[in-house]
């Protein structure tokens, strides 16, 4: 186990410093903002390895969407060998897929919705959670660009909920009943038009939020990696012998954000949804 | 240009300044929410969910500061 | 900026492969997961339930089963203690009609051997009268042969 651990971090590290030399293999100069950037922001074409030209992707299609298509396809691949495991005592695949649903079921869906309702809502959760860990942790593999790092994916993951917010409320509530759910109740008729509005306002602040929280999150991490690995070539070769600790450590912390990122847009979005559909004091 | 860099400086330091506010922030949650699971260990479970949302709603704050930050830096 | 570039191509892709996604977990993956799931928990809460039945009436067993054995206990003491004292009194009876019958033995013995000595002391004193009477004879020369000395013989033979 022990030599296990030491193998996968010194291959990590080799491929992180290796990342490194890749940044400028194609630039040779000074653009740092630029070259750091390419790595990050959707394009056309993957760099590989080091040394080895970037491929092309067929079709036309981005390379975020190809990390799109890619998750989609392991976890469907996941899940159908979990599902095809039968037995009582969870086992290797079916055990991870276990402990996804059964986190989001008792920690995310069930606290905030109660059994009964949560019962409804628990596979577009499953899904949701399932998705977004997965194009999260796609992203630290090297070579791989992660999706969510770009504001079109998660601003289109938070339209869904957005839409769904207002779709179950006003199935839920019915339209007049959801605009007067946001009308506090015992408060003066000015001051309460003023709450309705900012309520009103909030409905879409929390989802612009929702989308730009995750976006930063995934930006920002890959960048302060990038920026370690980067300063290398600022400063001096032998930097790397601070910038590859830090980046490392930087990089454990992604997978901890990767999770927690998942985890609170699955949350919030289950609080959205549960909140624009019960009545006000329930 | 120069005016450019003074843009770009004031935003880098307007980003350390959203940052800190947020920090200062999740610190206070993190404070009471151990203050809270410390006198009441059977709510735990309860009390990390909310310290968690807490934490992330005002991580986005903070990082609507450093994106408009961002935004000044890399604007050419 | 490229940061911040719209790439609507992007967010129906997004759609596109998140609504696949759940189409196809919700409709043919999940929901055999979460019956499975289910099914088991309620296979662990029943098993949890019956264990503690069984515990419970493990417990009643022992319980019992003490109970019979301090029974069977006290009643073999009892057995025992009866049949103790049956047989001491068994034996005692034994023992006191041995001593007698001893006793008895012994009793009719010592008559006999009185009866014996009764018989040989007659025996012995009719010797004795016959032997003075010769030895007298031989002395004084005269026959003490009658009957009437014999006796007298005898008589002084008695109370010596």
């Amino acid at each position: 186990m022990k030599e296990l651990v030491r193998r996968v971090s010194v291959i990590f590290s080799f491929l992180l410093f290796s990342g490194g030399t890749s940044l400028f293999a194609e630039s040779g100069d000074v653009d740092i903002s630029g070259t750091l950037f390419h790595h990050i922001l959707n394009g056309r074409s993957v760099d590989l390895f080091p040394g080895v030209p970037a491929v092309t992707l067929p079709l036309g299609i981005s390379v975020h969407q190809a990390m799109l298509f890619v998750s989609v396809v392991l976890i469907l691949l996941l899940f159908l060998r979990a599902a095809r495991n039968k037995s009582m005592k969870p086992k290797g695949v079916r055990s991870i897929a276990e402990i996804m649903i059964l986190f989001v079921r008792d920690d995310i869906v069930y606290p905030v919705m109660g059994k009964e309702r949560g019962e409804k809502w628990l596979s577009f959760f499953i899904s949701l959670f399932v998705f977004l860990l997965t194009v999260n942790l796609i992203g630290l593999i090297p070579a791989f660009k992660t999706a969510t790092g770009n504001i079109n994916v998660t601003t289109a993951m938070a339209v869904i909920v957005f839409f769904l917010t207002f779709a179950v409320g006003f199935k839920e509530l019915g339209v007049p009943g959801f605009f007067k759910n946001m009308y506090p109740e015992g408060v003066a008729f000015p001051i309460g038009i003023f709450v309705v509005l900012l309520e009103f306002i909030g409905l879409f602040t929390k989802s612009i939020v929702l989308s730009l929280r995750l976006f930063a999150n995934m930006f920002a991490g890959h960048l302060a990696i990038l920026s370690f690995l980067v300063l290398i070539f600022v400063i001096s070769p032998f930097f790397s012998l601070v910038s590859v600790p830090f980046a490392v450590f930087t990089y454990v912390l992604e997978v901890l954000v990767a999770l927690l990122q998942a985890f609170v847009f699955t949350l919030l979005s289950c609080i959205f949804i549960s909140m624009a559909s019960t009545p006000e004091g329930e | 240009m120069d005016l450019s860099m003074i843009a770009k400086a004031l935003a880098v330091i307007g980003a350390g300044l959203g940052i800190a506010g947020g920090s200062i922030g999740i610190g206070l949650i993190g404070a009471k929410a151990l203050d809270a699971i410390a006198r009441q260990p059977q709510e735990k479970k309860d009390i990390r969910t909310n310290m968690i949302l807490m934490a992330a709603l005002i991580e986005g704050l903070a990082f609507f500061g450093a994106i408009i930050a961002l935004l000044v830096v890399f604007m050419k | 900026m490229e940061l911040f570039e719209i790439e609507p191509g992007l967010a129906i892709w997004t759609w596109l492969s998140f609504g696949l996604l759940f189409f196809i977990l919700w409709k043919f993956l999940l929901p055999s997961l979460l019956k499975s799931i289910k099914d088991r928990e309620k296979t662990i809460a029943g098993a949890v339930d019956n264990a503690e039945e069984i515990q419970k009436r493990l417990d009643e067993i022992k319980k019992e089963e003490s109970k019979i054995i301090d029974k069977a206990r006290a009643q073999a003491d009892k057995i025992l203690g009866d049949t103790r004292k049956e047989a001491d009194v068994l034996k005692s009876r034994l023992i006191a009609k041995a001593e007698e019958e001893a006793e008895a033995i012994v009793s009719r013995a010592k008559l006999k051997a009185a009866e014996e000595r009764e018989v040989l002391l007659q025996a012995l004193q009719e010797e004795l009268a016959d032997f003075v009477c010769e030895a007298s004879e031989k002395v004084t020369g005269v026959s003490f042969t009658s009957e009437k000395d014999r006796r007298m013989v005898k008589e002084m033979a008695r109370t010596l």
